[in-house]
């Protein structure tokens, strides 16, 4: 892994290249080990490596931008000059900020673990032969991943700022399948290897999976739904790209209106790179300290995400949410939680008279931007809750529903988060019953 | 020197008794331009050079990823390709077999005029100002976008049988994008189509064919007029598809269920599986007789083009679909033989850092034989819908949703004005078995999806499909607004 002080020693090296009035220069990358397997043998297996270093210079109302994965030796230099091409070649950009000053960032512990980094490929193996044997004892076909890996990001400018975070990530996903296509899932995501609790993954994967058989199908229209957590954060993830950054709220894209009542009042949002659940990086990709965000508070839009050029036209401070340079998205919570209540979700069923229990959902996409109208589908077990108990599995449903408006009629909300990993964003979400939401046709 | 680092990565797997390994180095050059709102959002230039290893070991897989080009690194990388496969082979059920393909030597470069690494970036910048400045010129409009994409990807392909393939692939990219806010809404249009336009595998002379300029002020207006008008309505229609929502719903509901990994469960755990199990193979009415598609690596301009795949097996055209039954999957040498074929060469991956997937090349819709205009005359009551805003289909590639930017109303052979959020939903087999018309070659071209995502990790690849336009009836529309 590149480790803080060689990380440092590139970096000055690279800036010590550039001829330019600002520069800022970042390094990306690390090595990623992923087994996947697929009717119950190992299809694939890779290790990944890759480092990125991205420069951005700035001359005048002039930026130039560019990356390279090759950057040892005297290929350090190349990578500036390129930026440098760019830059001379580039016309003014009248909305160009100059670059951040150094900031103060608090370090998050325990981000790296060193003992996941010499798990090997043969003890991943034996981890997936242990799933695979279970899943076999119960007539079910396995398929899933088992990833682990380390990553790197960190910034330089001219100004004096440095900074550098590294962290480990692991993964493990499960999609069991029984004898009539009927499929159960169950994922985990964290920090260390340790984490992974296969058994008891399994074990969800295995009964999501037998209980799903010989579903019923439901005629399509309004139900109360109790969404599992990853269900959840498949909507609050559209949020995210919609409306919480200030980019969408300044161009009159976003959903969010400052201090007005957009979902019910037992729904608060929050982004927080330090949160154990969400767990991110501790600045943002101009170098500027990540802050914690309350997005909406108790039913109420409170707050957006800026990076500096957003901050800038807004007259407020950067709250640490720029994305990689040119970053034409605006800035961007990555770290979410839709904060917990206070039952369980085994209570929530009890407590529920009749109601549709999703496991997740697939391919959601934004049908309508601003109202946060998104559609997808129900997949690996949808069960009708009747007088408190899973009675029965149902047939895949396809949804079209406002988030906002689904985020209204939310009745209860579970006390457990639970950790989502989509799209590059870590989402915490605890399960949830809405009263109202859609479904507009059946699926596969 | 890359062939003779590829080189020592394949005596090092076969010095330890690998069944088979290809080695592919690759260099990519590219080019990102966004401008906004008549000045620059971004421009950026990347550099990205490695070399990936696979292994087939005792009949198990094993892929390492490497961007030092040192002679150490690699055989670091290929030790732990063999390491890996070693681990896999302890799962194995049968070991695998690779259908027998052609030892070749060849070098195959993309066609293009223009190299447009060689075209300044002030000229670039320049000509989406241009058409950034026409559209700006429409009150009402917020937002403007204007976007170029450039990528050559050079690489050379090894493998233990003794193939040796050198390919230098071009593409190239660009268009442009409106959009009008109220309080209430936004409405886009773009030009060519939708998420930052047409995309092909040619030089910088696709650039100057698109007429960006000559289209701007038209979007725009529609993006304003889209504002104030009325709702598509709700219930069951004749629709026609217009061009690059075409390509998409071909991507969606014909590209990936035929592929043959997905129909063998290799994805069930992430992008999904297919309702074209094997049984369905020559005996299944996907759709109407009109429907014809092809998988056609060798389609000029297709962003699916090349000479040969990641597993050194030539580009082709085969019918997937004819006269509307399935008579073909996409394949590779692993999955071929299951169906007894050789491999029909879709094997393909995302760079260098990720292990060959069975990929669309270009999934054609053949032209039918009636002209658009005739298309648009003989339709009594229908919406023609253009380029897409949404999608969204199942894990079986079954239940699809789109919504397109604009609907245009027909009425009595003739276009009567434009509905706003128009969406449609269907079931695969029934959609395209509704299908009763599929106009002609003169409105026939090739669409470029530069996006298209599979795999664990995750993977990006860059398809084609030429369309026209056509027809289908008793579509249900309006559901992604419905109650």
């Amino acid at each position: 892994m590149l480790g803080k002080e060689r990380a440092r020693k590139i970096l000055e090296e690279a800036i010590s290249y550039s001829t330019s009035e600002e520069t800022e220069v970042h390094i990306t990358g690390g090595k990623h080990w992923l087994t996947r397997f697929a009717n119950n043998y190992i299809h694939q297996n890779v290790v990944q490596k890759d480092y990125s270093i991205t420069a951005r210079l700035i001359e005048g109302k002039k930026v130039g931008i560019a990356s390279s994965n090759v950057f040892h030796d005297e290929y350090l230099k190349d990578a500036i000059l390129k930026a440098q091409e760019v830059l001379r070649n580039q016309i003014d950009d009248p909305h160009i900020v100059p670059l951040s000053p150094p900031g103060e960032y608090k370090e998050i512990k325990n981000a790296y673990d060193a003992k996941t980094m010499e798990f090997t490929p043969r003890q991943s193996a034996e981890e997936v032969e242990h799933v695979i044997k279970k899943c076999k004892k119960n007539d079910l076909i396995a398929a899933g991943t088992l990833s682990l890996g380390d990553n790197v990001v960190t910034l330089m400018n001219s100004k004096g700022t440095f900074v550098y975070h590294a962290w480990t990530d692991v993964g493990f996903t499960l999609t069991t399948i029984n004898s009539e296509g009927g499929t159960g899932y169950s994922d985990y995501y964290g920090t260390g290897i340790d984490e992974i609790d296969v058994e008891n993954l399994t074990d969800i994967a295995i009964k999501k999976a037998l209980l799903n058989k010989n579903q019923i199908e439901l005629p399509p229209g309004e139900y109360p739904v109790i969404l599992e957590e990853k269900a959840v954060a498949s909507l609050i993830l559209f949020l995210s790209s919609l409306g919480f950054g200030a980019l969408s709220h300044q161009e009159g894209r976003s959903f969010m209106k400052a201090d007005s009542k957009i979902t019910g009042e037992n729904i608060t949002i929050i982004d927080d790179a330090y949160k154990k659940e969400t767990l991110g990086l501790p600045f943002d990709f101009e170098g500027v300290p990540r802050q914690k965000v309350t997005l909406i508070e108790n039913g109420i839009a409170t707050g957006l995400v800026y990076d500096m050029k957003t901050a800038h036209k807004g007259n407020v401070v950067s709250t640490g949410h720029a994305l990689p340079p040119p970053s034409t998205r605006g800035p961007f919570p990555l770290n979410l939680s839709l904060l917990p209540g206070n039952i369980s979700k085994e209570d929530i069923i009890q407590n529920t008279d009749r109601a549709i229990l999703v496991t997740r959902f697939w391919y959601d996409n934004v049908v309508d931007p601003k109202k946060t109208i998104v559609t997808g589908l129900t997949r690996d077990g949808i069960y009708l809750v009747e007088g408190g108990k899973i009675t029965t599995a149902v047939k895949n449903m396809r949804y079209n529903n406002s988030v906002l408006e689904a985020l209204s009629h939310v009745s209860y909300i579970s006390n457990k988060l639970k950790s989502i990993k989509k799209y590059g964003l870590t989402i915490a979400c605890p399960a949830i019953k809405i009263d109202k939401f859609k479904f507009s046709g059946l699926s596969a | 020197m890359d062939r003779k680092l590829a080189e020592l990565a394949l005596e090092i797997a076969q010095s330890e008794k690998a069944d088979y390994c290809d080695v592919r180095v690759i260099r990519i050059m590219s080019e990102a331009i966004d401008v906004k709102n008549g000045s620059i959002d971004g421009v950026k230039r990347e550099t990205d050079v490695g070399m990936g290893i696979r292994v087939l070991f005792d009949g198990a897989w094993g892929f390492a990823g490497n961007p030092d080009l040192k002679p150490n690194k690699v055989e670091i990388a290929a030790r732990r390709a063999l390491e890996i496969a070693r681990a896999s082979a302890r799962l194995r059920t049968d070991k695998v077999k690779l259908a027998p393909a052609k030892r070749i030597e060849d070098k195959w470069i993309s066609p293009r005029v223009i190299d447009p690494f060689e075209v300044s970036l002030e000229e670039k910048i320049e000509f989406l100002l241009k058409a950034d400045k026409e559209m700006r010129k429409v009150k009402d409009i917020k937002i403007t976008t204007g976007h170029m994409d450039f990528r050559k990807e050079c690489k050379i392909f090894l493998n233990s049988e003794g193939t040796f393939i050198e390919q230098d692939i071009l593409h190239t990219g660009s268009g442009i994008s409106a959009m009008a806010v109220n309080d209430q809404e936004m409405q886009v249009r773009s030009f060519p189509s939708s998420f930052r336009g047409q995309f092909k595998t040619e030089g910088y002379e696709l650039i100057k064919k698109l007429n960006l300029e000559e289209n701007a002020c038209r979007i725009a207006e529609e993006a304003c007029a889209l504002l104030s008008a009325k709702q598509c309505p709700e219930g069951l229609r004749t629709i026609i598809l217009g061009q690059s929502q075409l390509a998409l719903q071909v991507h969606e509901s014909c590209g990936h269920p035929t592929e043959l990994d997905r129909v063998l469960g290799s994805e069930a755990n992430y992008a999904g599986m297919s309702f074209l199990t094997l049984d369905k193979l020559n005996n299944f009415q996907y759709g109407s007789e009109q429907v014809n598609i092809v998988v056609d690596a060798t389609c000029p301009g297709g962003l699916g083009m090349f000479g040969y795949d990641d597993e050194g097996v030539p580009a082709q055209c085969k019918y997937l679909i004819k006269n509307g039954i399935l008579v073909e999957y996409l394949t590779s040498r692993e999955t071929a033989p299951v169906i007894n074929k050789l491999s029909n060469g879709t094997m393909r991956a995302d760079g260098w850092n990720n292990l060959p997937l069975i990929r669309m090349t270009n999934i054609n819709l053949l032209p039918g034989n009636i002209s658009y205009e005739d298309l648009i005359e003989s339709t009594d009551d229908g919406i023609l819908l253009c380029d897409n805003r949404s999608w969204s289909i199942d894990d079986k590639r079954l239940n699809f949703q789109f919504g397109t930017e604009i609907g245009w109303k027909i009425k009595k052979g003739k276009i009567a004005g434009i509905v706003k959020n128009p969406t449609y939903t269907g079931i695969t087999p029934e959609f395209w078995n509704s299908c009763d018309a599929i106009s002609d070659k003169n409105s026939w071209d090739i669409w470029g999806t530069p996006n298209c995502g599979k795999g664990q990790p995750p993977q990006t690849a860059r398809v084609g499909h030429g369309v026209s336009y056509a027809r289908f009836r008793n579509v249900k529309v309006g559901v992604g607004y419905a109650g």
